[in-house]
């Protein structure tokens, strides 16, 4: 019985290492397809085209960011690297389209996005640019303002704790 | 717009290390300012002669 039981366990942990390394690929993989859409609507803005990849690539990539059994993985790929490239303006200075700037932002709630993340991605410099731009839509800068605020508050309230 | 000018001599070393991290989180404000500038002349109206 013992036998069998240890068997259970290692193997147990063999399938979570394979499932944790498929989901690693996923991320990595989609992570890749999501810089080249990127990069390409940056050279058709440059030509003057109408940039459309990304918004072919949404769906896929919104269903990854729903997945809630996703989200370690996605945090610690740094996918949020290529969230960041989509969110960002174009070469004429124009806004990624409104539906990539809403599921984007809307989705950035829902993941445990702690500082290091942040640092990475470069995350927080994209959204204090939607701060700021007055092509913001109101309901979407208020989203923004409240994760800002997320994101300060654990960086200031470690200096607090030190505080006498 | 410049943000507020801080007196950083007066700060704990606790109080600057939140302050780098802040700006490694948020940036310094000039990353997008190119886009910025671009978006507030093209909104102003497009052949206004500065």
């Amino acid at each position: 019985e013992n036998a069998v039981k240890t068997k259970g366990v290692r193997r147990r942990k063999a399938d979570e290492d394979d499932l944790e390394r498929m989901q690693d690929d996923k991320i990595d993989s989609l992570k890749d397809q999501m810089i080249r859409a990127a990069n390409l609507d940056v050279e058709k803005n440059s030509q003057g085209q109408i940039a459309t990849e990304k918004l072919k690539l949404l769906k896929p990539v919104l269903d990854i960011l729903s997945r809630a059994d996703l989200a370690i993985s996605i945090l610690d790929n740094n996918l949020l690297e290529a969230v960041r490239l989509w969110l960002e303006p174009l070469p004429d200075a124009s806004m990624p389209a409104y539906q990539i700037q809403k599921e984007l932002i809307y989705r950035l709630d829902t993941l445990p996005i702690k500082t290091d993340h942040l640092v990475a991605s470069g995350l927080g410099k994209v959204l204090v640019f939607y701060q700021r731009s007055k092509r913001t839509e109101p309901s979407l800068k208020k989203i923004v303002d409240r994760l800002i605020g997320d994101w300060t508050r654990p960086i200031l309230n470690k200096s607090d704790s030190y505080k006498d | 717009k410049k943000g507020p000018r801080l007196d950083t001599s007066k700060l704990s070393n606790v109080d600057r290390e939140s302050l780098q991290q802040l700006f490694e989180v948020f940036g310094n404000g000039q990353e997008y300012e190119w886009a910025l500038e671009a978006q507030e002349i093209e909104d102003e109206g497009n052949g206004e002669s500065l």
